[in-house]
């Protein structure tokens, strides 16, 4: 989600001091943003403990620690607001956590002189760095296949090329309500199919639309 | 702010993995193209139009070229959009 330009320069500005370790900076930053993010991570399904836990690792990794561990905010590209930025890599740190803990297994009592460690294989890398961009994207991929595609056409046309509701509805030999009807039932379809996607693979994960679409549009500055 | 749907879309569109190989897209064949044209100008039939959503599903950058057809016929005299 794009921000106003005056709050982008005040943002890119106390970001560039935490990266070069100004202890006011940096404490700016968690009197600015500690209370939200403490907020969005209990809404999306952790636990207290758990938010708090990620919060203290997050402040550490805000802090630069030389060459070989420069500060996490190097990787802000200053296209989104910091706050949804921040959110969104909490957020994945969470679905990482939880990962984790699911991948966690207490080791049986065995004697076939197997070491506990080669038994177990752990999760690979690419699925926990791309844990987060694969709920948003399986859940929203079921929605739109099941999706009439003269549906997604339309709306595609409508918002991704600009047409108008006339030309559609000129096009397909409609009204332009019927195609106003349409397009508004096929977005309120997407978001329900979706939001139920979520729910159902992950459903301790608790999300709103506009969480949703939040982290959408946040995700998609990091692919510009 | 962009649409919801514009950021849904952007977004799957940049993870979708079967669209990779973009450089591969190959243009419409001439009857296609006519098609396309004729339903930008809302002069198919329904089993045309069917034929038409049946090939712009399996080939989704010719709906750009649908999307230009569209809007070609706004400079066109008597065209209103």
């Amino acid at each position: 989600m794009a921000a106003p330009d005056g709050e982008l320069s005040n943002e890119a500005a106390l970001v560039l001091g935490c990266v070069q370790g100004d202890s006011q900076a940096l404490g700016r930053l968690r009197e600015k943003c500690h209370s939200d993010l403490l907020h969005i991570l209990l809404a999306r399904g952790a636990t207290r403990t758990e938010a708090e836990d990620l919060l203290a690792d997050l402040w550490c990794d805000c802090v630069p620690g030389g060459d070989d561990r420069p500060s996490l905010l190097e990787k802000f590209n200053g296209k989104c607001k910091l706050l949804g930025w921040l959110s969104t890599v909490m957020t994945r740190r969470l679905i990482d956590f939880r990962r984790r803990q699911s991948h966690k297994v207490t080791p049986p009592d065995s004697d076939d002189g197997q070491e506990w460690p080669e038994r177990v294989a752990a999760p690979s890398q690419v699925e926990g760095e791309d844990a987060l961009i694969e709920i948003l994207r399986r859940s929203l991929q079921q929605a739109f296949d099941h999706c009439p595609f003269e549906s997604l056409l339309l709306l595609r046309l409508r918002y991704m090329y600009k047409l108008s509701q006339r030309e559609l509805a000129q096009m397909v030999g409609w009204h332009e309500t019927k195609v106003s009807r349409l397009l508004s039932q096929t977005m309120q379809e997407i978001e329900t199919a979706t939001l139920a996607g979520i729910n159902q693979h992950d459903p301790w994960l608790s999300m709103t639309w506009d969480d949703f679409l939040d982290l959408c549009s946040s995700l998609e500055t990091e692919f510009l | 702010m962009s649409d919801p749907f514009e950021i849904l879309a952007s977004f799957l569109d940049h993870t979708d993995r079967e669209v990779e190989g973009r450089g591969l897209e190959t243009p419409p064949p001439a009857e296609v193209l006519e098609l396309l044209r004729q339903l930008a100008r809302g002069k198919l039939a329904a089993a045309q139009k069917k034929e038409v959503f049946d090939q712009l599903r399996h080939n989704r950058h010719w709906i750009a070229i649908l999307a230009d057809e569209v809007k070609a016929l706004r400079a066109l005299p008597g065209e209103k959009t």
